[in-house]
Formats: C-alpha cells, structure tokens, sequence
C-alpha cells in the first residue's frame, strides 16, 4: 500500500516548477503581435490594430492583397511586392486577429461583416483620389472575402484575382471542405496534428491556442496531401480563434457572396491550381459561374498556395490582367 | 528543476513497460499479474500495452505501467507512458470505488518540433462487479507540469521562438464508460467517453476517447 505514496510524492516534486517559462511570456511561443511590438508596420482602423505594410508609389493603382484562412497571415502572399516595380501601390494587411494584427477577443468575430468592413475602411484609407483604380487579389478564404466585399461594393473594385476560393456560398465551401480535408485515422500527419493537444488543451488564452493550431499545419501540407501543396510554407502566426470564430460563424449563420455579383460587369480572372485534386476546373467554373465576365487559368506546378508554389506561372497570368484593366 | 525530472524520468523507466489496468478487479484472488494490449482512440488513434502488478493487504492497490503510441509511419517517435497506483477497495454488494493518481511522461516529434512533458493525473471508477463482467463510470484529470520544447520548423519561420523547459500548458477531464468480461484467464474491456479541456472551453479537435483490450492474467 505505501507505495500508492510514490506516484504522489514524484507528482508534488514535478509540481515545483520555479525554474520554468512561462508559455504566456510575450514572443517565447508566437511573435509579438502589433500591439505588443511598435517596429511593425501596422494601422488602427475601423476599431481594431492591423499589421499593414505597403509598397510602390501610393497615387499608383491599388492592389489589396487579401490571405487565406480565416485565420492566416500574409507573409506566403509577400511575392506580390514585385507588383511595385509594374506600377501598382500593393497592400499587405492581416486580418482582424490573426498574423501579426492584434489578438481580438472571438465576440469581435460575430459575423461575415467586420471582416468586408476592415477591407472597406482599408480600401477607403488607402484611395487618395476617385480617379485612382483599385484590385484585389484574394487566396483561398481571401478570394472568399473579395468577393464577398465585391457583392457589397461592386462600384469600388476595378479589377479583381481570385486564387482557389472553396466557394461563395456555405454549401459550396462544406462541399469543397469535405473533398479537400481527407482524413486518414491512421496517418503520421493527423495524428502529428492531434497528439500535441493532449499537452496544449483547456487554456483560455489566445497565445496558447495559436501556437497549439501552429501544430496542425504540418497536417494540412503533409506528403500526398489532397490540395497538392509540395510541403509547409512560412507563416507568422495561426490565428486560432478567428479561425474557429469564423468557421462557426458559417456553420451558424452560413453565409452567401453571390446575392449581387450579377450586377458586377467587370472582368474577373480566376485561378485554380494543377495539383489541389480537391479543385480542378469543374469546381472552378461551379464557383465562378455567378460573375458574368469571368476568364479561368490553370497555374501549373502547383497546389492550392498558389501565390507561393506556383508564383512565377501566377505573376505572369496575374500581371497580363492587370495591365489590360489598369 | 532538472534533478527532479531526472529522478522522475528515472523511476518511470525502472519499470520495463507500460499500460492501461482495466478492470482490475475479478474474484479471482490468486493472480497478481495482469497484462493488456490495446488499441483505441486518443488525442489521435493509439495501441499499446499494459501491465500490473496487484500487491495484497489491508487495501491492496495495483501498480501498473502503460504505453501507448499513435499510429503512422514513424514508429514510436511519439508516445505516452505513464506509472500509476489503483487502490482497490473491495465491493459491497457488488459495487467498489477505487482511485487511481499517476505519472504520466509524453514525447512528441514532428517537423514542426520535438516535445518532452510530464504531467500527472489523477483517475476514479465508481462500478458494478460481478464474477464474470463489470461496468464502471470513470472520471480522470489529466494535468502538465513541464514540457521541454525543441522547435524544427518553427523555429525557421520565427527564429526568436525560445527552446527550453516550460510550465504548465493546460489539462484535460475525461469522463466516460469502461466494462469488462473475462472468461476465465482471459478478458477483454471496452471503455469510451468524452475529452474536456481543464476550462470547460477549449475542448480538442477529437473530443472524445475509446479503447478496447485484451487482457490476460495470471
């Protein structure tokens, strides 16, 4: 019986943990965030703090680059910096709560809405004269979103790129969800991706739950992975709770981008990659069929990041589109 | 901080294996060995082993080792070990409550980084025992202490991301099922239930937990 009092003592003595770090401690973990590092370039704007940086001549054409998620960041978007040198005045923000823009609390994500007003009061901020046009150019979740911001502000957009949006409204993208997350129980990746939570669980704050959902993207992008991605790619910071904020919002409330986009005359080109199998030129044409102007290309060599596997095929087809409508 | 662990590292290994002791109790008094291979789900899909050791006396307990490791390609690279103590308190009427705190020592490897934890726990099964089969609710508390963390590729995407020993990164409840029935020397347990982070809130992507064992005894 006493040595039920072994297990017991070993447990006090592990408990004395004076000598360890603190996973709250700023930057150990997840880089500091706009808020907590004044060197970032960054904006307060419609109520929250973005990370934002710019490049080109500021009178020159926009381009808003718009990431993927929700819940990514910029950083595999950074290619499209070589846009300055072609004339354009190129955007880079994270989205509300994620990347290195300040942590918001989930009721801040109670809809589709605050996310096209951030890009609206951006859009706003950045346009210095009614003559100066404006693009976007969306990834995935961030095609999503332009188009989303589209359907509500047709006559703002002069131009827009769309790079593999799942879809445009909440069935699509459950169909597009359940043809693109394949899951293997007894694979090396998911279980890389599950087994660390047994030791990052049941904490509140959102430093921990980011650098938990950081462990899930060697999943996504695993050898044979579905969306045809060659492997990881660089990112600053998981923003797990707009992620999880924002997928409940379209489970809840669903959503729907295509209400108006009838109305949108303007040219769109969308792209879609060779290696996402999930993809492919059916669903692209299914997903774009709701704009009345739309040209589709396959990007080769690629799976569905694009802007960073298959950039070189995607400037090229990009940068022709924006010329024409410059 | 060190001194401990290794002190603790070292007693965990003292012991040549490791497992999961269900349904330890059987009318059968003359064996003090029993042994299980399982496979189930865990914070992903698992198998292993398990052994116990039933010492006698006025409360006789159960020392018992576990492992347990997910399934993929890399064997082992990744797996959870844990030492425990079940005391035993003898049915009444066919129902017993017995209490189980342990030890528990996790190491995780990916391309993303390699992690070494220790953490504690404590479990309880309050059930009904009949010769052949019982049937038991289970409440456990699982609870990190430390966590050594060496990052690979996050370290790449942000080169200022600290290496070291770090405190508790959370805990989880389980609270589930577990049954038995043995046939002779042999048995075979079932046991499932739901996972709940330690705030009620942040609950993980698998929320729930299952296994299944063959046991023997003897």
């Amino acid at each position: 019986m006493k040595l039920v009092y072994i297990p017991l003592f070993l447990l006090g003595l592990s408990a004395c943990n004076s000598d360890l770090m603190d996973p709250l401690t700023l930057g150990s973990l997840v880089p500091r965030t706009v808020d907590q590092d004044a060197s970032l370039p960054s904006l307060v704007i419609n109520g929250t703090h973005l990370h934002v940086e710019t490049f080109g001549v500021p009178t020159d054409p926009i381009i808003v680059m718009i990431h993927g998620g929700p819940g990514g960041d910029y950083r595999d978007l950074l290619e499209a910096r070589a846009f300055a040198d072609d004339g354009f005045f190129v955007v880079f923000y994270d989205q509300r709560g994620t990347g290195l823009s300040k942590r918001e609390d989930a009721s801040q994500f109670d809809g589709v809405q605050i996310m096209i007003d951030d890009l609206n009061a951006l859009v706003h901020h950045f346009k210095l004269a009614d003559a100066q046009k404006v693009f976007l150019i969306g990834h995935s979740w961030g095609a999503m979103l332009a188009t989303g911001y589209i359907n509500q502000h047709p006559e703002k957009i002069d131009g827009v790129v769309l790079a593999e949006p799942g879809g445009f409204t909440w069935p699509q993208v459950e169909e597009y969800l359940s043809l693109s997350k394949h899951i293997e129980l007894f694979s090396e990746a998911l279980n890389d991706a599950l087994f660390p939570e047994q030791i990052f669980t049941g904490r509140d704050e959102h430093e921990i739950q980011d650098y938990k959902a950081s462990y899930f993207f060697t999943f996504e992008n695993a050898p044979g992975n579905t969306i045809g991605n060659a492997g990881p790619y660089p990112f600053w910071r998981s923003g797990a709770v707009s992620f999880n904020a924002m997928l409940e919002v379209g489970e809840t409330q669903g959503l729907d981008f295509t209400t108006h986009l009838a109305d949108f005359s303007t040219r769109v080109l969308f792209t879609y990659s060779e290696l996402n199998t999930a993809y492919g030129q059916a669903w692209a044409e299914t997903v774009g069929s709701v704009f009345p102007h739309i040209e589709y290309h396959e990007i080769e060599g690629t799976g569905h990041e694009i802007l960073y596997f298959g950039w070189d095929a995607f400037y090229a087809i990009a940068l022709t589109y924006l010329n024409e409508m410059k | 901080m060190k001194l401990v662990l290794f002190f603790f590292l070292s007693m965990l290994w003292s012991f040549t294996s490791v497992a999961q002791v269900v349904a330890w109790y059987n009318p059968d008094q003359n064996s003090r060995h029993i042994m299980a291979l399982h496979i189930g789900v865990d914070f992903g899909t698992v198998y292993g082993i398990s052994y116990g050791y039933k010492f006698s006396g006025k409360i006789p307990a159960v020392v018992g080792t576990e492992l347990s490791t997910p399934f993929g390609k890399t064997f082992m690279d990744d797996f959870k070990a844990k030492l425990n103590v079940q005391t035993i308190f003898y049915p009444v009427n066919h129902l017993g409550i017995s209490i189980k705190p342990g030890m528990i020592f996790r190491r995780y490897a990916s391309e993303a980084a390699v992690l070494l934890n220790i953490g504690s726990e404590l479990g309880t099964t309050i059930g009904y025992y009949r010769d052949k089969w019982s049937i038991a609710f289970e409440a456990n508390y699982d609870h990190t202490h430390a966590t050594l963390i060496e990052h690979r590729l996050l370290k790449e995407y942000y080169s200022e991301i600290q290496d070291g020993w770090y405190g508790s990164t959370g805990g989880s409840f389980k609270f589930g099922l577990q049954g038995s029935y043995w046939l002779k020397s042999t048995g075979i347990a079932l046991k499932a239930g739901k996972i709940f982070g330690q705030n009620f809130s942040e609950d993980p992507t698998l929320p729930f937990y299952a296994d299944i064992s063959v046991m023997k005894k003897w």
